[in-house]
């Protein structure tokens, strides 16, 4: 586990209490974003997020198969996330792995539970064949707030996503997905939650905590957040407990900060898909 | 059903070709019937009985009925960490149950721990673990077993609120009691619901563009602090500030 | 001294405040108030020269306990070598544990002088029954345990040929059916105070208990 000081505990808390950051932002600033898609050309879709030190890409990779048995009219979704034990050594082992658990339960409930995906467009052959859309996220390096971090960058694959056209014989129950790369359909993202997560540190909270901020707080809460402004999912992390006022205040900024989020996200999105062709990278990790 | 699997290789296992038994909620329409049979008032909780002590080997332990919801918690120890790092404060674990046969809407349960078991173990952990006044145990550890005999809606909160009573049951110091309580937000009407049936749950969750959720709550009354909260579904904000 | 208030309350419940009030044992202090933090009957006990009065929750059943820096404990002897001994704790003061815990009783621990004179095997034997002190919350698999005061040390011993030996003086013990003398670090019997006597009578019982087992397996055989 990452720890600091008894010290430089006392600094960050009072820190936040003054509502002055260890990094210079206030208590419900968020980090800078980077966002970039396309960034995989293996997959179907891909981003990569970076929040300072925090580094996460997520790539979606569509397979067509049999659907569940009690929504055979439905796609379905498969989500994933593993933090790389090279990002940081307390993700190996069984730290790691509860870890993994609770980053993709949170995902696939802000995903799957709030009817954010039409997935019936996912359906090839009603009842017998659909898409599995697999979101895998990966945590590359590790400087607090993955949750938030993999649901944008999950956000920002889906929209990069590029759905191949399937030519359908329904009677013979036959299907050829063309392998063009000029026909495919885009995934409609609008309404697709991203998180928001608060840690409550000392008696104060923040939003998008670091490592250290991480490390001291008592209890962190991540709130789903839609374009609508809606509440998709919430779930309370850490082992301490928290004031019911408290709560409703973060919920409430939740609500705002989302929102903007979104926006922001949106628009990035928007230009990036729109200059997809000027765009070069000349490797992974360096940009023009 | 599928073949038998590996990991239930040792045990007796079902019939390899089994056929579902046609229960009510299968039937077209009998979900919105269902919703409608709501026989309480919107702000009522179904009866419950809730009994402690009933098992001789735990330290402590309760029993919790919320009409078809039945659960059963042991708490054992504080006993010794086996080889473990030191600590100076007790650790809680939690273990999270659905017996194979707890639900009657879905495929039978395997014995192996599923996702969902895993995630209610840690939020179980998490609703309890504020409550304790772990200072006082050293270098130990608390083991809380809880088993879902029968699910029909707010499995997690009855196993919260049932086992903080085994807890207490078992004399260890703690801070304050937890109770728990699951409220859903249904679709159709915006109506807020306390305590919805399995049945309820479902409909709520996939309730589409007009939200829809379940959200569950664990809270110190004397406290006046939340200690877990858990939300599936899609709720509007301002359905939060009533 | 007891005042007759008793009623019963749980965790959480808010007792008094703190002005008027002492957080006993079962009672936390949070903000200006003692709460209880397990079930049972309230207690009130008068404090020495007009003091605070101390409030306590008297646990319904035998509360759950762990051994603390401080505590007596009885132990029983599991493994000796030159060095420790292990020792697996049965009995916190006058409760007995539901489970053991492990406990060590290292070389310089065994008694108050002479320390590097220490010879484990003439101090302890698998088997005894040892009264010891708490002294840190060790290592992480056992606590460590100290004998040096006159009234620790060995409380129950058999010898060589099966019998309870009787204490001769500070470090030796007698079988009062050979008459051969063996070696201990035997506690200070005089000074057994009330609490360690209910410990001994424990101990005994278990010991009986484990007897009258064996007993009963060699019948069988």
């Amino acid at each position: 586990m990452f720890k600091i000081s008894e010290s430089e505990r006392e600094y960050l808390v009072g820190g936040i209490l003054q509502n002055v950051r260890n990094d210079g932002r206030a208590n419900l600033d968020f980090r800078s974003i980077v966002v970039k898609t396309g960034v995989l050309t293996q997959t179907h879709g891909s981003a990569r997020v970076q929040l300072a030190n925090t580094d996460v890409l997520v790539g979606i990779k569509l397979e067509t198969g049999e659907p569940e048995a009690q929504a055979p009219h439905h796609g379905r979704i498969h989500v994933s996330v593993e933090c790389c034990p090279s990002a940081s050594p307390e993700f190996e082992g069984r730290g790691g792995e509860s870890l993994n658990n609770e980053l993709t339960l949170v995902i696939e409930r802000i995903i799957k539970d709030t009817s954010s995906f039409d997935l019936s467009k996912f359906s090839i052959i009603p009842g017998k064949l659909v898409w599995i859309i697999y979101i895998d996220a990966m945590v590359l390096d590790s400087g607090g707030n993955l949750f938030d971090a993999i649901s944008l960058g999950t956000r920002a694959a889906l929209h990069n996503t590029m759905v191949p056209h399937v030519d359908v014989n329904i009677e013979a129950e036959e299907f050829t997905v063309s392998d063009d790369p000029e026909s495919f359909t885009r995934i409609d993202v609008s309404d697709i939650p991203i998180s928001v997560t608060f840690c409550k540190i000392g008696s104060g909270y923040v939003v998008d905590a670091s490592i250290e901020e991480e490390s001291c707080m008592s209890v962190r809460t991540t709130v789903g957040v839609n374009k609508k402004g809606n509440i998709c999912t919430l779930q309370k992390g850490g082992h301490g407990s928290i004031d019911p006022t408290t709560m409703y205040q973060m919920i409430a900024s939740a609500k705002k900060i989302g929102m903007r989020l979104i926006e922001g996200l949106d628009k990035t999105l928007h230009t990036e898909s729109n200059d997809l062709q000027s765009k070069k990278n000349i490797g992974f990790f360096i940009d023009q | 059903m599928a073949a038998r699997r590996v990991e239930e290789r040792y045990r007796s296992n079902a019939p390899v070709t089994t056929v579902r038994p046609l229960h009510h909620s299968f039937l077209p329409g009998s979900q919105a019937t269902n919703l409608a049979k709501r026989d309480r008032k919107r702000n009522e909780f179904r009866q419950f009985f809730m009994k402690t002590g009933i098992i001789g080997q735990a330290s402590g332990s309760a029993y919790l009925e919320m009409a078809n919801t039945k659960i059963i918690c042991g708490i054992y120890g504080p006993r010794q960490i086996p080889k473990m790092e030191f600590s100076e404060k007790a650790k809680l674990q939690c273990d999270f149950k659905f017996a194979t046969f707890a639900e009657s809407r879905r495929e039978r349960r395997k014995y192996t721990a599923d996702k969902e078991e895993k995630e209610f173990s840690m939020l179980m952990v998490q609703a309890l673990e504020s409550s304790l006044i772990l200072e006082k145990y050293p270098k130990s550890v608390i083991d809380c077993y809880v088993i879902v005999l029968e699910n029909d809606g707010g499995a997690l909160n009855g196993a919260i609120t049932c086992a903080s009573m085994a807890l207490a049951n078992a004399g260890i110091e703690m801070y304050d009691l937890v109770a728990a309580a699951s409220i859903g937000l249904n679709p159709l009407n915006g109506e807020i619901l306390l305590d919805p049936t399995e049945a309820e749950e479902i409909e709520y969750k996939k309730g589409g563009k007009k939200g829809g959720g379940v959200v569950t709550i664990g809270f110190m009354p004397g406290m006046n602090e939340i200690t877990q909260i858990w939300q599936s579904g899609q709720i509007p904000q301002e359905k939060w500030l009533l | 001294m007891q005042n007759g208030n008793q009623s019963l309350v749980c965790p959480g419940e808010r007792l008094g405040h703190t002005d008027t009030f002492e957080s006993g044992e079962g009672t936390y202090i949070l903000g200006n108030y003692v709460h209880a933090s397990v079930i049972g009957a309230r207690e009130e006990t008068a404090g020495k020269d007009g003091g605070k009065t101390l409030l306590s929750v008297k646990k319904e059943k035998e509360p759950s306990i762990v051994p603390d820096i401080k505590s007596i404990v009885t132990a029983r002897v599991t493994r000796v070598n030159p060095r420790f001994v292990n020792v697996s704790i049965l009995c916190v003061g006058d409760r007995v544990l539901r489970e053991p815990f492990a406990g060590m009783i290292r070389q310089q621990d065994v008694r108050a002088t002479e320390i590097d004179k220490v010879e484990i095997y003439k101090c302890f034997r698998p088997g005894d029954i040892v009264l010891a002190e708490v002294i840190s919350l060790g290592d992480s698999r056992s606590y460590f345990l100290s004998t040096a005061k006159n009234e620790l040390g060995v409380i129950f011993a058999k010898s060589v040929a099966g019998a309870t030996m009787v204490p001769t003086s500070w470090e030796s013990m007698m079988c009062p059916k050979t008459k051969t003398k063996e070696f201990r670090k035997v506690a200070k019997g005089a000074s057994l105070s009330s609490s360690i006597n209910v410990n001994c009578t424990t101990v005994t019982l278990l010991q009986t208990k484990t007897d009258l087992l064996n007993t009963t397996q060699c019948l069988r055989r």
